[in-house]
């Protein structure tokens, strides 16, 4: 695998706290200018992942490298090349936002003033005031102006809209896209806020039992799995046996929904001929795919979506 | 951004976020410095905790410091910058040595050097703060650093503090520590110990069982202390809450033989004086925990050392909380070993203090900032004539080397070369309560403590010294030696001389009165009166009454 042409590169990463095996043969790639989102319920080793890549927690094993450089052993310039957010990073409740600011501005070579101050104006934070008395959106808006302002070429943010309500989240999401977006960053997230990052992310990946079960573009991912609506006619009922390819099927009354990689309206009725109506085909969203792809079992995707 | 400029640069903040636990540090450091010098008298917090306050601060400062950024937990700020850790760990060593350590011990070593005191005797004071404050902080920066939250190592370093207390031998007094137990240990394997810990924890990150292992290490000592010495005690004196079981029976008698000069039992030598109070039984030993010498000549071609103070008691293998009677003070159990010239007036009290029931009181306060002296103007001279010495054991193993009659009979000397004490018992016009006279070696551990020392007379007296032939003399000790010498933090700060001018004779500078200046010396009591403003005086005020 070559990594320089990627932002991250990880190799059989196995990782485990006392007897609890967290992180397992995981391989993983991020290209560089991606803005990837890391899928996977709680307790999938999502937080173990991005701590490794920071640099927080050790690798018990395989190899983990950020633009083709070991974490481990990371200098400083290479450390200087990316940033860290997450939902229980502690902050300097202490300091006010203008002290934090200072603190992290010489930390990094690259820090750009004039993006912080953007970044305090857009996310309407008052300068002055100490980071202890903010709410809880507002420090997260602080913690991501550090992470941000000094242009990493990587972004990593674990659970960054935890406890958030939905317009803070929004407009988070709203600045991420505008900021990263305009600077070609790679951005890997690590959320349960699925809808919320629909929109600022191209990559998904599912984390399950400590392994990538899906890394793929989100485009790609959107293009092959689809969700189809039909109404079963009067007096006809699913089939027992479905095929594989639907990988989430609900029903209510006679009206179906299935959820399915590689499906579409027209195979369904022609599998079923005369026994449907009303057929829709909808363009899937990251949380059908979550809740479908956190209930399957792997063996049954696509063997082409698997990372 | 270079180690040293990242290094800088956190310890910038680092010295922000802590300015009010540094500033509270220093303000009990200066108080404890201020009042050890005797300059203010502070009523309401016992002077003698406050160098042990002062210590339990600056090493929870410490704590407190490497808490802030604590290498084990993932979620502290620093983990997400793009700090070194190397950076930090050398910013926290700065600042612990340097603020929690090195500072303080300056400004210790500043106030004990105010004293014109030689270098060596300066570090001679200070030595043993610099150990103990250097120690603490230490250890409570290890605990610090091998758990994850403040509570929690709080919560160690005070089972840590109680196992060091046991099995060290922390019994009754920490000072015990200081004075006896860490010259003997090798601190330099220590602190390299220690920080190699440290430095590993922030370099390579502890691995987690062997933090746990470190934690739990400490933890049962702790638990393992306080199971074994259910007697341990912090306070520097009183009743233990539970009398060891392993205590053995205290000896009913003592033997106080070597008490001895090292020379000057010529009738024309008191030099040297050599104090020795220290002796074993099966299963017990005992020491001079603190005492009241005094010498005078017999027959005029002899010298007679007499010793008043209290035996510290303990089993021969480790200290233990003496029963109720026997009175431990700062530096107890400890061999008093003291090697120096003979000389009087040694002040170890800061003041006596108007008690609002005795109207007639009189307080004494210091002043060494103003330059004039006051003068005591003579108003009489009786010379004390007699004293009786004599020894008791009692059974709470308070000895009593010497003892004054309590009666209000001057006793008489057979010579005429002596220092007498004189004491009334009663509530005449001219009854004092208690007065006191030291020959003692100067500027170390104090003796000279005589009950409570409040004085209480109608007419104002002094015991003087006095060498007619060289026109000169020295007011004896007043007040009492509690809390004197025996600080922790700052041991050895003791005032000077308490030395008058009395009229017609020529105050000298501080000296050393050798056994020529004893033989031509009488003690008087002298009925004085102010003459002059006493608030400016050089050495000591005596306030208007």
């Amino acid at each position: 695998m070559t990594t320089t042409q990627s932002a991250v590169a990880v190799q059989g990463l196995s990782h485990r706290y006392g007897r609890k095996r967290v992180l397992h043969e995981l391989d993983l790639t991020i290209p560089e200018g991606a803005t990837y989102a890391l899928l996977g319920a709680n307790g999938a080793g999502k937080t173990t992942l991005l701590r490794v890549l920071a640099g927080i927690e050790r690798a018990q094993s395989g190899s983990v490298s950020l633009f083709g450089d070991r974490v481990q052993g990371m200098t400083l310039p290479q450390r200087q090349r990316f940033t860290y957010v997450a939902e229980g990073q502690e902050l300097p409740t202490w300091m006010r936002l203008e002290q934090m600011e200072a603190y992290c501005a010489p930390l990094y070579p690259t820090w750009d003033a004039t993006l912080a101050a953007d970044l305090r104006r857009r996310f309407e934070l008052d300068a002055t005031q100490k980071i202890g008395t903010m709410s809880r959106g507002e420090r997260m808006k602080a913690a991501l102006l550090c992470a941000l302002a000094p242009r990493p070429r990587l972004l990593l943010m674990d659970e960054p809209f935890t406890g958030m309500d939905v317009a803070v989240k929004e407009e988070l999401v709203r600045g991420l896209l505008e900021t990263a977006g305009e600077h070609g960053w790679t951005i890997l997230v690590s959320t349960h806020d699925i809808a919320e990052i629909e929109m600022l992310v191209d990559w998904v990946g599912f984390l399950r039992d400590g392994r990538i079960d899906v890394s793929a573009p989100w485009e790609q991912l959107r293009d092959r799995y689809r969700r189809v609506e039909f109404t079963l006619a009067p007096g006809i009922s699913l089939p027992r046996s479905r095929p594989a390819s639907w990988l989430r099927v609900e029903q209510s009354g006679q009206r179906v929904s299935v959820f399915g990689s590689g499906i579409g309206g027209a195979a369904i009725a022609q599998a079923m001929p005369g026994a449907m109506v009303a057929i829709d085909e909808h363009e899937v969203t990251l949380r059908e795919l979550y809740l479908a792809l956190a209930k399957k079992d792997v063996t049954s995707l696509p063997s082409e979506a698997v990372a | 951004m270079n180690l040293a400029a990242q290094t800088l640069h956190l310890l910038r903040f680092d010295l922000l976020r802590m300015r009010w636990v540094i500033a509270a540090c220093y303000a009990v450091l200066a108080l404890a410095v201020i009042t050890a010098l005797g300059a203010v008298e502070v009523v309401s917090i016992p002077r003698a905790s406050l160098p042990y306050l002062c210590t339990g601060l600056l090493s929870m400062a410490a704590a407190f410091a490497v808490q802030g950024d604590s290498p084990l937990r993932p979620e502290a700020f620093w983990r997400g910058q793009a700090t070194r850790s190397s950076a930090l760990f050398l910013e926290k060593s700065l600042l612990i040595s340097v603020i929690f350590v090195l500072c303080p011990l300056v400004i210790a070593l500043m106030a004990v050097a105010s004293f014109n005191l030689t270098l060596t005797e300066v570090v001679q004071h200070t030595a043993p703060a610099a150990r103990m404050l250097a120690m603490w902080v230490a250890v409570s920066a290890l605990v610090a650093v091998s758990t994850t939250e403040l509570k929690s190592a709080i919560l160690l370093f005070l089972l840590s503090l109680i196992g060091f207390a046991g099995v060290l031998n922390l019994a009754g007094s920490v000072s015990v520590w200081l004075t006896r137990v860490l010259p003997s240990v090798p601190l330099l394997p220590v602190f390299l110990a220690i920080g190699t810990v440290i430095a590993v924890t922030y370099l390579r990150g502890l691995p987690r069982r062997l933090s746990v292992a470190l934690a739990a290490l400490l933890t049962g000592l702790g638990l393992f202390a306080l199971n074994a010495k259910p007697s341990i005690s912090l306070a520097g004196r009183g009743q233990p809450s539970v009398t060891p079981a392993t205590l053995v029976a205290a000896p009913e008698s003592l033997q106080v033989d070597s008490v001895s000069l090292a020379s000057g039992t010529r009738n024309d030598g008191v030099a040297k004086v050599d104090v020795s109070l220290t002796g074993e039984t099966p299963g017990a030993r005992y020491s001079l925990s603190w005492g009241l010498l005094t010498a005078y000549f017999a027959n005029g071609d002899s010298v007679a050392v007499s010793l008043r103070g209290t035996i510290g008691y303990a089993q021969v293998d480790r200290l233990v909380m003496l029963p109720k009677g026997l009175r431990l003070r700062h530096g107890a159990e400890r061999d008093v070993h003291h090697r120096g010239t003979l000389a009087v007036n040694r002040a170890t009290s800061s003041s006596v203090r108007r008690s609002a029931a005795e109207p007639e009181g009189y307080s004494l306060t210091p002043d060494f900032a103003d330059p004039t002296s006051a003068i005591l103007k003579r108003l009489g001279t009786d010379a004390v004539t007699k004293v009786r010495v004599d020894v008791v054991l009692n059974r709470y193993h308070q000895v009593e080397v010497a003892s004054i009659p309590l009666n209000g009979d001057v006793e008489k000397n057979e010579g005429g070369r002596r220092l007498s004490f004189r004491r009334r018992a009663g509530s005449g016009p001219d009854a004092f309560n208690v007065s006191w006279s030291t020959l003692g070696p100067t500027r170390a551990p104090a003796y000279g403590a005589i009950e409570n020392g409040d004085w209480r007379f109608t007419r104002p007296y002094l015991f003087v010294l006095e060498n007619a032939s060289r026109g000169d003399a020295v007011v004896m000790q007043q007040g009492n030696s509690q809390s004197s010498g025996e600080a922790v933090v700052l041991p050895g700060i003791e005032r000077r001389y308490q030395r008058f001018e009395l009229d017609g004779v020529e105050a000298a500078d501080d000296r050393t009165l050798d056994a020529d200046w004893l033989k031509g010396a009488t003690l008087r009591v002298v009925h004085w009166e102010l003459d002059g403003r006493l608030a400016l005086s050089t050495k000591h005020v005596l306030p208007r009454r």
